[in-house]
């Protein structure tokens, strides 16, 4: 069934296509937001932590379900097995309206500007693909100034030294300390460090019609009863659907992007939530699903003009799949720290992120968020603490509430080698084929993190605890939520997958507006600059002609 | 947190329909033994274990859902450590410790330790930590739950 084309319909209704859709709708053009998944409302979900995004032992709560997914993956001995969406492997982003944004702690981070420039910074580094972005901090940050304020972040502007210029403050001021906080501020600044309250796009006081944040501590994995948090499912995609120009349409899963013979983008195919096979025409095509999805996408998308599939002419496509190698410390004290106010994550510092000898790159360091009492009890342990029985139980008694976690997003230098790719027998419950994963960490990823664990642990002992023990990432490839590099940006069409305005090198009217630009991942929560490159990429469609202008 | 299957959902269903003796419920005798492994993982003190929490309850209700995929592991699993040690439930329970802590590691076990934090720690709404019990004893009951706290 072919339906009457529109201008541009966009896959994903995430954090990156949210905000392509508004900003579009707004300009008077006729959009088509495509999500694989359904609004969901918090009654749905609660804070049932089992089965929530940050734990996924009873199913993932925001999707894809189990019944109808499936990857494939190789282990470290070579073997590739079938994984499914609650499986750790699967690498999972939220399947929901809000995509990740739904879900997320809402921390809202500025790359720094040598993120953006870590070949120039750091040099060429033998069996990694590190390149400089084809955009400059500078170019990006107005973009973020937009996000920060159309999403609604909560922050304190010039509190953290090593931030690039901005011009504009935070919309709010940020959430209050909490009892970590408290004792970590002082803490840092003994041993030289600059910490500072993490910007978050959580509402500290009302704003844009959405309550003030509660302090429950439930962020990260749960969607917001409060609507504080400002995912795109109550900011953006209600004002894009509020302009009349803009559909959503949930539970459709797109197969393929549609060219024409002249290779150009005409639409894509979608299954709908019937399970019947759509054909929506579009001017503009903008693939926002996810760094292993577009990909899957991009590669899925094969004709006679894109063999390889589109964007793909010198397999890119797929490559460089990045996440963060986590790393961090848990610190044991005297006295209580725990006082469940939320977001329990509230304390962050920059200090680490660069400028470390014999070092590429590192990470942000903070607080960490909630502690699910199961999680507490099947991870939080010192080496050689008892795994069951009555031990464990007194364990987690004692040390609950005295304890607190801190970490880092390690930015992980990419690796040509760690990629998503067609599985060539595997498919989904649509009969679409999926993707398998493979790859693992350059050793330089495995430094970083030792070094950035080491410097947790430092500031948990200036802090106080008694008892300190690190936590280190694993050599497997990542992803996860902060899923990025699938479909960078480069300056010239020799390689990569897409221009410096986020527009597929050989499909001139088709565009990417999600983590599989980017050129690397910063030592960050990534979805600010998702955000940021989607309303700079939505200038860029606006100013391409590809659509007469309207008034 | 818990193993990757190399069993296709669509698969994995078939081979579960052709498990006899697994439904949603484990029979008296084999439910008598879970609880025993399960007390030992969480044993009671001047809190419940894991029995007065009802984590053989979690168990059950996630096996007929969510859990489905590890029933044959469970089947498996408990008829070799019931034929391995037949007098297990009849040993004073400072024996049985001591028989856990002296066997090495044992897939059927872990699978067990996870099963059983997931009922004592994790959400009544699952079908375990009955009362709270978990979120009592380590004194946060109040930040828990379906998210009805509002305010420190």
């Amino acid at each position: 069934m072919a339906l009457d084309p529109v201008d541009v319909v966009i896959v994903g209704a995430g954090g990156g296509g949210g905000i392509v859709a508004k900003q579009l709708a707004e300009a008077g053009w006729r959009v088509v937001l495509l999500e694989r998944g359904r609004t969901q409302n918090f009654s749905e979900t609660g804070h049932y932590e089992l089965r929530s995004q940050r734990t996924t032992v009873l199913g993932n709560a925001f999707g894809p379900d189990d019944e109808r997914h499936v990857r494939v993956r190789q282990t470290d001995g070579g073997e590739w097995v079938k994984v499914l969406p609650s499986d750790g492997g699967y690498n999972n982003i939220a399947a929901v309206v809000g995509g990740g944004t739904l879900s997320y702690g809402a921390m809202a981070w500025r790359f720094l500007p040598k993120d953006f420039r870590m070949r120039s910074t750091y040099g060429a580094l033998t069996g990694s693909t590190l390149e400089d972005w084809p955009v400059s901090y500078e170019d990006l940050a107005a973009y973020y100034e937009k996000a920060e304020w159309e999403l609604g972040v909560s922050g304190k502007a010039g509190a953290n030294p090593f931030e690039g210029p901005r011009g504009k403050g935070y919309p709010m001021p940020p959430l209050p300390f909490n009892r970590e906080a408290s004792v970590l501020a002082p803490a840092g600044r003994k041993i030289g460090m600059h910490p500072f309250p993490i910007p978050m796009a959580i509402n500290s006081v009302p704003y844009e019609g959405r309550g003030a944040c509660i302090q429950c501590p439930h962020c990260v994995g749960f969607s917001c009863e409060v609507d504080a948090k400002g995912s795109t499912a109550v900011t953006v995609i209600p004002r894009a659907l509020a302009t009349g120009n803009c559909e959503l349409r949930t539970e459709c899963v797109v197969s393929e992007v549609l060219t024409d013979e002249k290779g150009r983008a005409r639409g894509v195919a979608y299954f709908d939530r019937e399970g019947k096979l759509v054909e929506q025409g579009a001017k503009v095509v903008v693939v926002a699903a996810s760094a292993t999805e577009t990909a899957r996408l991009l590669l899925n998308s094969k004709t006679k003009l894109h063999p390889h599939g589109l964007g793909n002419r010198h397999d890119w496509v797929g490559r460089n799949l990045q996440g963060h190698a986590y790393s961090g410390a848990f610190g044991l004290f005297d006295q209580e720290v725990w006082d469940g106010v939320g977001p329990a994550a509230r304390i962050a510092a920059c200090d680490f992120n660069h400028g470390n000898e014999g070092i590429v790159g590192g990470a942000m360091l903070a607080n960490e968020f909630i502690r699910m009492p199961y999680l507490f009890a099947r991870s939080v342990r010192p080496p050689g603490a008892a795994r069951w029985g009555k031990a464990h139980k007194d364990w987690q008694r004692k040390w609950y509430k005295r304890s607190m976690g801190i970490k880092g997003p390690v930015q992980e230098v990419p690796r040509w080698e760690n990629r998503v790719e067609i599985d060539p027998r595997v498919k989904d419950a649509w009969g679409i084929p999926t993707v398998r994963l493979s790859g693992a960490k350059h050793a330089s990823d495995l430094k970083t993190g030792k070094f950035v664990a080491g410097k947790a642990a430092a500031w948990l002992r200036a802090a106080g605890a008694i008892e300190v023990f690190e936590t280190l990432p694993g050599r497997g490839v990542s992803g996860g939520q902060h899923q990025a590099g699938t479909a960078r940006m480069s300056k010239d069409a020799k390689s990569e997958a897409v221009d410096a305005d986020c527009r597929v090198w050989d499909v001139e009217n088709l565009y990417i507006a999600d983590g599989s630009v980017h050129v690397t991942n910063g030592g960050f929560n990534p979805s600010l600059t998702i955000q940021a490159l989607a309303y700079r990429t939505n200038e860029k469609i606006l100013a391409s002609g590809h659509i007469p202008k309207r008034q | 947190m818990h193993s990757m299957s190399d069993l296709g959902r669509r698969e994995f269903v078939v081979l579960a329909t052709a498990a006899p003796a697994f439904g949603a419920r484990f029979d008296g005798e084999d439910a008598r033994w879970i609880e025993a492994l399960m007390e030992q993982i969480v044993p009671e003190d001047d809190v419940a274990g894991a029995k007065k929490a009802g984590c053989l309850s979690y168990l059950e209700v996630q096996l007929a859902g969510p859990l489905k995929r590890f029933a044959l592991d469970y089947e498996q699993g408990l008829r070799e450590f019931r034929s391995k040690y037949p007098k297990f439930l009849e040993m004073s329970f400072a024996d049985q410790t001591g028989l856990l802590e002296g066997m090495g590691r044992n897939a059927f076990f872990e699978m067990l330790i996870d099963h059983t934090m997931q009922g004592f720690y994790g959400s009544p709404e699952h079908g375990g930590n009955r009362g709270e019990a978990s979120w009592k004893m380590m004194g946060i009951e109040k930040y828990m739950g379906g998210g009805h706290w509002h305010g420190a």
